[in-house]
C-alpha cells in the first residue's frame, strides 16, 4: 500500500496547490500561477521529445506560436469555439511536426539541435513578416476567452483554473506517455537506436512520433497562453523567451522525469516572477542556475533529490536516475528508462 | 552585381568565423555556442579602444581579435575542459548559459544599440557595375588570407597534422601521445582568434551590438552544416554560399526573411546530402 501511496503524493501535492492558489490567491498570485502553469504545459512537451526522447529540440517555440497565433486567428475572424480551435490547432500541430520530423529526424545529435533551431527562427520570422495575418511586430490583440460548456472563462479565477488544469492535464499526458510501451521504446531508441533497431523496431517512427506528441503539448500550450493573456505578439515564442526557456526549465528540473520541468518551472519562473526581477536579474538567474545545474547537480534538480533520498534510505531497492540524455553514469548496468520506476 | 558583392562581402565574415566554428569543432568537438561572442567581444573591442581610448585602428583591430581570442581560451579552460566528461546535452546547456551570460553582461556595458568603428578609409574599389567600399575589400582579403594561413597551419605543419589525426579518431590520437588539453587550447586560440578578426574587422563596415552573437554562431553552425564537416575551404565556401543566398534573397523576395533562407537552403541540403556539401565523410 505505501508504495501506492508514495506515487500518488506528487499528484495530491500538486493539486493542492493548484486548488489553494485559486481559493486563497490575490489577482497578483493567481495571475503568476497561470504564468507558471504555461510555463509547466510547454516544458511537459519539451520534456517527451528532449527528456524522454533525447531529441533536443530548439524549435518549440515555433509549435507554441503556432498553437497561440491559431487560437487568434481562428477565434477573432472566424469566432471559432474552444473545441474547433483545439482540434484544428492539434492536427495542424501534429502535421506539420510529422512533416518536418521526417527529414529532420534523419540527422543527430547537434544537427538536430541546429535544425530544429532553424524550425524556430523560421516561425519568428513568419510571425514578423506575414503581417497581413500576424499583423507583425504589433500582434493580435482583443482575443475573447471561451465559455467552456457552461464554464465562463472571462474572469481571472476561472481562467487561472483553467491553465492549472491544463497543466495538470499535460503532466498526466507525460506521466502516462512515459509508462506507456511507446515511451518506453521511446527511451530505448534515446539509449542505443541501434540495439532498438535490433529488436526490430523502427526507430524512426518512434522518433517522429515524440517529436510530434511534443509539438503538440508545445501548441497546446499556445492556446493556454492566447486565451490567457488575449493578446498574441512574436516575442513570447522566439528562441530566447520560448525555446531557450523550456530548454532550461527542463535541464534544470531533469529530464525524463515526470516532475522536473513542474519543479523547475516554480523555481524559475514562479518564484521570480512572485518577486518581480527585471527581465535582466531574469536572464542572470538563468544562466547561472542552468549552469550550476549542469556542473553541479548533473541531470537536474529530481534526479539528485532522488539520489539524495536514496542515500537516505539504504534499505530500499537501488534505483537508477535518468539523466536525460546518454547513459547514466552512477549505475552501470542499470539502464533503468528514465521515466523511473513505478514508485518515482 | 551590388547583391553579389554585399553577399561575398557578408559571406566572407560567415567564412571566418565558420572556419574558426569548425576547427574547433571538430578537434575538441564540443558544440561551442558561444563562438559569436568572440565575435561580438572583438567588435566591441575594437570600437571602444577606437571611439573612447582613440588608439590607432590597428592597433584597434589586433586587440580586439586579441580579446576574442583571450575570451575563447577562457571558456576552453574554464567550462570546456572541466566538462569534459559530461554528456552532449550538458555541455551545450553550459555553452547557451554562459551565451546569455555574456549577452546580458554586454548589454549592460555597451547598451543595445549597434555601433560601427569609424575610420578614414573613404572611397570605392570600382568592379564592374558596382562599387566596393575600401572597408569592404580589407574584410574579404584579410578574410582569404587567415583561411589560407589556418589551412596551411593544419594542413602543412607537425602540429596540424596532430589536429587532424585529433578530429579523426581522438582515442587513437591520444594513445599515441597527442597532449589533448594543449590542442584544445590551440584549436580554441586559432578558432577564437579568427572569429575576434572576423568581428573586429566586421565592426568597420556593419555595425556591431551587445546581441549579435548567437546569430552569428547561428550562421556559423549552419555553415558547417552546409559544407560538412570536411574541408577548411568547404566552410569557406559554404560561408560564402549563405552571404549570397542571404543577399540575392533579401533583395529579390523579402527582406524580412533573410535569415529564414539560409535555413531553408540548409534544410534542402540535409536532406539531399546529410553530410554535407563538400562533405568527405569525417576527415579535416
Amino acid at each position: 500500500m505505501l508504495p501506492r501511496l508514495r506515487s500518488a503524493l506528487p499528484w495530491v501535492l500538486f493539486a493542492a496547490v493548484i486548488v489553494l492558489v485559486g481559493a486563497t490567491g490575490g489577482p497578483f498570485l493567481m495571475t503568476v500561477g497561470m504564468v507558471t502553469a504555461l510555463s509547466i504545459i510547454l516544458s511537459s512537451g519539451m520534456n517527451v521529445a528532449m527528456g524522454y526522447g533525447g531529441l533536443l529540440n530548439l524549435g518549440i517555440g515555433a509549435f507554441y506560436g503556432l498553437g497561440a497565433y491559431g487560437t487568434a486567428i481562428l477565434s477573432l475572424h472566424f469566432q471559432a469555439s474552444f473545441w474547433v480551435i483545439l482540434v484544428a490547432v492539434v492536427v495542424v500541430a501534429a502535421v506539420t511536426a510529422v512533416v518536418l520530423g521526417l527529414p529532420i529526424l534523419r540527422t543527430r545529435g547537434l544537427y538536430f539541435a541546429i535544425a530544429t533551431l532553424a524550425i524556430g527562427v523560421i516561425g519568428t520570422d513568419v510571425a514578423n513578416n506575414w503581417v497581413e495575418v500576424t499583423q507583425g511586430p504589433i500582434g493580435l490583440a482583443g482575443i475573447e476567452r471561451p465559455d467552456l460548456l457552461g464554464w465562463d472563462l472571462s474572469d481571472l479565477q476561472p481562467m487561472y483554473f483553467f491553465a492549472a488544469v491544463v497543466a495538470f492535464l499535460a503532466v498526466g499526458v507525460v506521466a502516462f506517455f512515459a509508462r506507456s510501451r511507446y515511451g518506453q521504446v521511446l527511451v530505448a531508441v534515446r539509449e542505443d537506436e541501434q540495439l532498438a533497431q535490433s529488436f526490430g523496431y523502427r526507430t524512426l517512427a518512434f522518433k517522429v512520433g515524440g517529436f510530434a506528441l511534443s509539438s503538440v503539448i508545445a501548441a497546446v500550450a499556445g492556446i493556454v497562453y492566447a486565451y490567457a493573456i488575449q493578446y498574441v505578439s512574436p516575442t513570447p515564442f522566439s528562441f530566447l523567451t520560448g525555446s531557450f526557456q523550456a530548454f532550461v526549465v527542463v535541464a534544470v528540473g531533469g529530464g525524463g522525469t515526470v516532475w522536473g520541468p513542474v519543479v523547475a518551472a516554480v523555481l524559475l519562473v514562479g518564484v521570480p516572477d512572485l518577486l518581480d526581477f527585471s527581465p535582466t536579474t531574469n536572464q542572470f538567474i538563468y544562466a547561472v542556475a542552468l549552469l550550476v545545474v549542469v556542473v553541479a547537480l548533473r541531470g537536474g534538480v529530481v534526479p539528485a533529490l532522488r539520489r539524495l533520498a536514496r542515500r537516505a534510505a539504504p534499505p530500499r531497492p537501488p534505483v537508477a536516475a535518468g539523466t536525460g540524455q546518454g547513459r547514466s553514469r552512477e549505475v552501470p548496468g542499470q539502464r533503468v528508462p528514465a521515466g523511473g520506476p513505478p514508485t518515482a | 552585381m551590388q547583391e553579389l558583392i554585399n553577399g561575398i562581402v557578408q559571406g566572407s565574415v560567415f567564412a571566418l568565423v565558420a572556419t574558426g566554428l569548425l576547427l574547433i569543432f571538430s578537434i575538441v568537438r564540443v558544440p561551442h555556442f558561444a563562438h559569436g561572442e568572440s565575435v561580438m567581444i572583438g567588435g566591441m573591442v575594437t570600437t571602444t579602444l577606437v571611439t573612447q581610448a582613440h588608439l590607432p585602428l590597428v592597433l584597434a583591430l589586433v586587440l580586439g581579435a586579441v580579446s576574442g581570442l583571450v575570451l575563447g581560451l577562457l571558456m576552453c579552460a574554464g567550462l570546456y575542459w572541466p566538462l569534459r566528461h559530461y554528456p552532449e546535452v550538458s555541455v551545450l546547456a553550459a555553452s547557451l548559459a554562459v551565451v546569455l551570460l555574456i549577452e546580458t553582461v554586454a548589454t549592460l556595458i555597451w547598451g543595445a544599440d549597434p555601433r560601427v568603428t569609424p575610420t578614414d578609409l573613404s572611397g570605392a574599389l570600382p568592379l564592374a557595375s558596382a562599387q566596393v567600399q575600401w572597408d569592404r575589400v580589407i574584410l574579404v582579403a584579410a578574410a582569404l588570407v587567415f583561411v589560407t594561413a589556418t589551412w596551411a597551419y593544419v594542413h602543412h605543419t607537425p602540429r596540424g597534422r596532430a589536429m587532424r589525426a585529433m578530429a579523426l579518431n581522438r582515442t587513437a590520437a591520444l594513445l599515441m601521445g597527442i597532449p589533448v588539453r594543449r590542442y584544445w587550447l590551440i584549436a580554441f586560440a586559432i578558432g577564437s582568434g579568427l572569429a575576434g578578426a572576423a568581428g573586429a574587422l566586421y565592426s568597420l563596415s556593419f555595425g556591431v551590438s551587445a546581441t549579435m552573437g548567437s546569430q552569428i554562431t547561428l550562421n556559423a553552425f549552419i555553415v558547417i552544416v552546409f559544407a560538412g564537416v570536411g574541408s577548411i575551404f568547404g566552410a569557406f565556401g559554404g560561408g560564402l554560399l549563405l552571404g549570397i543566398v542571404q543577399s540575392f534573397g533579401g533583395s529579390y523576395i523579402s527582406a524580412g526573411y533573410q535569415e529564414m533562407f539560409g535555413f531553408v537552403v540548409m534544410v534542402v541540403i540535409l536532406i539531399v546530402k546529410p553530410q554535407g556539401l563538400f562533405g568527405a565523410a569525417k576527415t579535416a
